[in-house]
């Protein structure tokens, strides 16, 4: 087997189908990277079971075959490369799987062992389901909801965005049960029946890094247990989250006699600022006709802040607390100027909200506040 | 400010052996060595100063210590007696002051600054407590006195048994004084930093002393600026008391060495149950679940899961110990223990807690704290907690059908 490439090409390709190999597995199965020559094309593919990546490398070859390379030694070899024309030899030992990969460029000769596979078999699953979308728009959605998402492995089916798809709206959802966040885009498409998948963080988080071009596909298997993403040279195919997500909207309050109007940087820094004179990161803030405080303390080392910043606000004045992080992190995604923040009751979720909502998108940001206990 | 500190150190000498010597007066003056049975695969856990002219030091096989001493008095540790002795020791020394940090059952660090104007100079201090652990407890301790912690421990391993260090309080003093001792002395140096150290020419602390900043920052990372520190004698730490716990943890020692994982699994079940409850009657909730476990070598190793929402209920700690229980390849372990740490008394509300039975466990688990606190801890069991053959409880044996 014989093909010519350059190394920034094949680095390209490499960097992308390593995304899906889990950093510490102990399963050899799961460590290569997969080349396969056909039809005078590159295909290259990595897994980890759950996931996928497949993407394309433009080559020069008559050749076909498939074989496995440890990925951890390709990608550090192709890192430590200047670009330069590169050509892979690979040669199969005999009576055996295992061979030798030659690789040779400009100035040097580079040998690393590789395994000969059989063909990959194609996917026989069928995506009934498949929607055209705006990069930008998908992954600002992601953006938007992936920070929400649970690490807990006690709460599976929050470890990953909820996306609801019907007549011309996607709909993202993530929670990790101490904030929610719900984002809403319109899409091309029309979907008459709402979908409703659940994708795990660490696929979006993988997307995030492989979406380059200007639109992609999103596909969704008729069993609604995998779903694929492809781009220009690249496919993501993933497992989805099959436990019940919690019905989200039974928690989102619907009344608030509570009403402040901000500016989102001035709460950001203040919280930013203040929350660092705190011992386990919570602060309280206390709203009293046109002025909010942000106050923190560290009772242990006796640190303690405050700050006052002008507001608008409408009805009884309220005090409630916060992990500061939690605060930071909802401003964080609202992109506009002017926020709306929403309050009942010290117990009860308090909203944050853009001021003006955009035309193309609706977003909430819910977060629940800490009980202190004196 | 370290200077002006006056920080003891208690070290019990032979603790377990000390008082099984206490309770039996024929071990008295004999080699009486704590530990497994002679034959049996095991290790020494404390040896008696007569034990220890025969070579014999905590931590060797056992079967070594019987051929060096066959003589001796070879007996297994009976951890509750020393668990009560070690609770009176730390209610005598908080007769002397209120901020003792215990370091393990039989050593704890003891901030006795101010206290002049009561237990007088602070030599007449350790005396004091000396004297009062001889007199209450029949055993004796070995102290050492100094600016602070670490100076203090290694303080109070220079004279033992029953010995009483000062350490300098002037700052060349306190460099003279360490200089010599090697640096294996300090904390964290290991063997692994102490070999990195050897190649370095650095076998004393006074060598190390010599060290530029820059120099031990470049092979010791971080670690770099504290050994900087503490060969100097410099260490700020305060002593942390009881009263502002940073973790909640039991443990059990089997009577001999499980292998027997469903017996790991009853024991994890009851040390949360222990852990939850405490954690519940401190008003507190922790995010980290720790599980510990020692193997015969009485080595201890520990795993840790850090949860989003802070808990102290049992049932959500079992869990997670479970999980961490699931990565303990070991084939048979000494001891285990469970731990909260990470602990807060501020709770982050959960938008989901009605849905997922949260609130229905805290409830349930409350309702099982009344009942115990009325009737006894015993009174209310599950299942899993009744080991085959228990006699029952007359009042389960009759609801017997409605045992889970």
């Amino acid at each position: 087997m014989l093909f010519t490439t350059t190394i920034r090409q094949i680095q390209d390709a490499v960097g992308k189908v390593s995304l899906a190999i889990p950093v510490k597995t102990i399963d050899p199965r799961y460590d290569n990277v997969h080349l396969s020559l056909e039809d005078g094309t590159l295909t290259l593919f990595a897994t980890d079971g759950e996931i996928s990546v497949t993407a394309q490398c433009g080559v020069e070859t008559t050749d076909t075959g498939n074989i496995g390379i440890k990925a951890k030694t390709l990608q550090e070899f192709l890192r430590s490369m200047y670009d330069t024309s590169v050509s892979f030899t690979i040669n199969r030992q005999e009576i055996s799987d295992h061979g030798m990969v030659s690789i040779s460029t400009d100035k040097g000769r580079y040998t690393i062992p590789c395994l000969f596979e059989n063909k990959q078999e194609k996917s026989i699953k069928i995506y009934d389901i498949t929607l055209q979308l705006k990069t930008d728009e998908l992954l600002d959605l992601v953006q938007k909801t992936i920070f929400a998402c649970s690490v807990d492995g006690m709460r599976p089916s929050m470890m990953g965005v909820l996306f609801e798809i019907q007549d011309t709206t996607i709909t993202g959802v993530a929670t990790d049960g101490h904030r929610l966040v719900r984002c809403r885009k319109p899409i091309q498409e029309q979907i008459h029946e709402k979908q409703k998948i659940v994708v795990p963080a660490r696929v979006l988080s993988i997307l995030q890094k492989l979406a380059q071009s200007e639109t992609l596909t999103m596909s969704i298997d008729e069993d609604r247990r995998s779903v694929k993403f492809s781009m220009e040279n690249v496919v993501l195919e993933a497992a989805l989250i099959v436990e019940p997500y919690p019905n989200y909207e039974a928690v989102i309050p619907v009344e608030h006699d509570k009403l402040m109007h901000a500016q989102r940087t001035d709460i950001y820094d203040s919280v930013r600022r203040v929350g660092r004179f705190s011992s386990i990161g919570d602060i309280k803030i206390e709203v009293n006709g046109a002025v909010t405080k942000i106050m923190a303390e560290n009772t242990n080392e006796g640190e303690s802040a405050q700050e006052e910043l002008p507001c608008t606000f409408t009805g009884e004045p309220i005090v409630i607390g916060f992990n500061a992080k939690f605060i930071e992190a909802a401003l964080a995604h609202i992109d506009d100027k002017e926020i709306v923040i929403e309050m009942k009751s010290p117990t009860t979720a308090v909203i944050f909200k853009p001021a003006e909502p955009q035309e193309q998108e609706e977003l909430i940001i819910l977060v629940m506040p800490v009980r202190i206990n004196n | 400010m370290s200077l002006r500190r006056v920080i003891f150190h208690v070290d019990m000498d032979a603790f377990y052996a000390a008082i099984e010597q206490r309770e039996n007066p024929s071990y008295r003056g004999k080699p009486v060595i704590v530990g497994a049975k002679p034959g049996k695969r095991g290790v020494v856990s404390t040896a008696s100063y007569e034990a220890r002219t025969f070579g014999i030091h905590s931590a060797m096989p056992i079967n070594e210590a019987y051929s060096r001493c066959p003589g001796g008095i070879f007996v297994q540790p009976q951890m509750a007696l020393y668990d009560q002795v070690s609770r009176q020791i730390f209610d005598l020394f908080e007769k002397f002051t209120p901020l003792v940090e215990p370091v393990s059952v039989d050593e704890a660090f003891l901030d006795m600054s101010g206290t002049e104007k009561l237990f007088g100079p602070m030599d007449l201090a350790a005396k004091r407590i000396s004297d009062a652990l001889k007199r209450e407890q029949n055993l004796t301790g070995s102290i050492g006195v100094a600016p602070n912690k670490f100076l203090a421990k290694i303080a109070s391993d220079c004279n033992k048994p029953d010995g009483i260090t000062i350490v300098p309080f002037e700052r060349q003093a306190v460099l003279e004084w360490l200089a010599p001792m090697h640096v294996n002395r300090i904390w964290g140096v290991g063997k692994k930093s102490a070999v990195v150290l050897q190649t370095l020419g650095i076998y004393t602390i006074g060598d190390l002393q010599q060290v530029p900043h820059d120099i031990l920052i470049r092979h010791f990372g971080k670690v770099g600026n504290s050994l900087f520190s503490l060969c100097r004698g410099i260490d700020d730490r305060l002593v942390e008391t009881g009263d502002a716990a940073k973790s909640i943890s039991r443990e059990t020692t089997f009577n001999r060495d499980s292998s027997d994982r469903l017996q790991w699994r009853q024991v994890v079940y009851e040390l949360a149950q222990d852990v939850a409850l405490r954690a519940r009657q401190s008003n507190v909730k922790g995010a980290t679940i720790v599980l510990t476990w020692r193997l015969s070598d009485f080595s201890r190793h520990s795993k840790r899961i850090t949860i989003t929402q802070p808990t102290n209920l049992a049932r959500i700690i079992f869990e997670h110990a479970l999980v961490l229980m699931g990565s303990v390849h070991e084939r048979a372990l000494r001891l285990i223990g469970v731990g909260l740490t990470g602990l807060t008394n501020e709770v982050q509300e959960d938008l989901f807690s009605g849905s997922d039975g949260q609130q229905r466990l805290e409830v349930s688990e409350v309702t099982a704290d009344t009942i115990r606190s009325r009737f006894g801890f015993e009174s209310l069991k599950k299942g899993r907690e009744i080991k085959p053959g228990e006699k029952l409880p007359l009042r389960m044996k009759k609801e017997n059908s409605n045992i889970e």
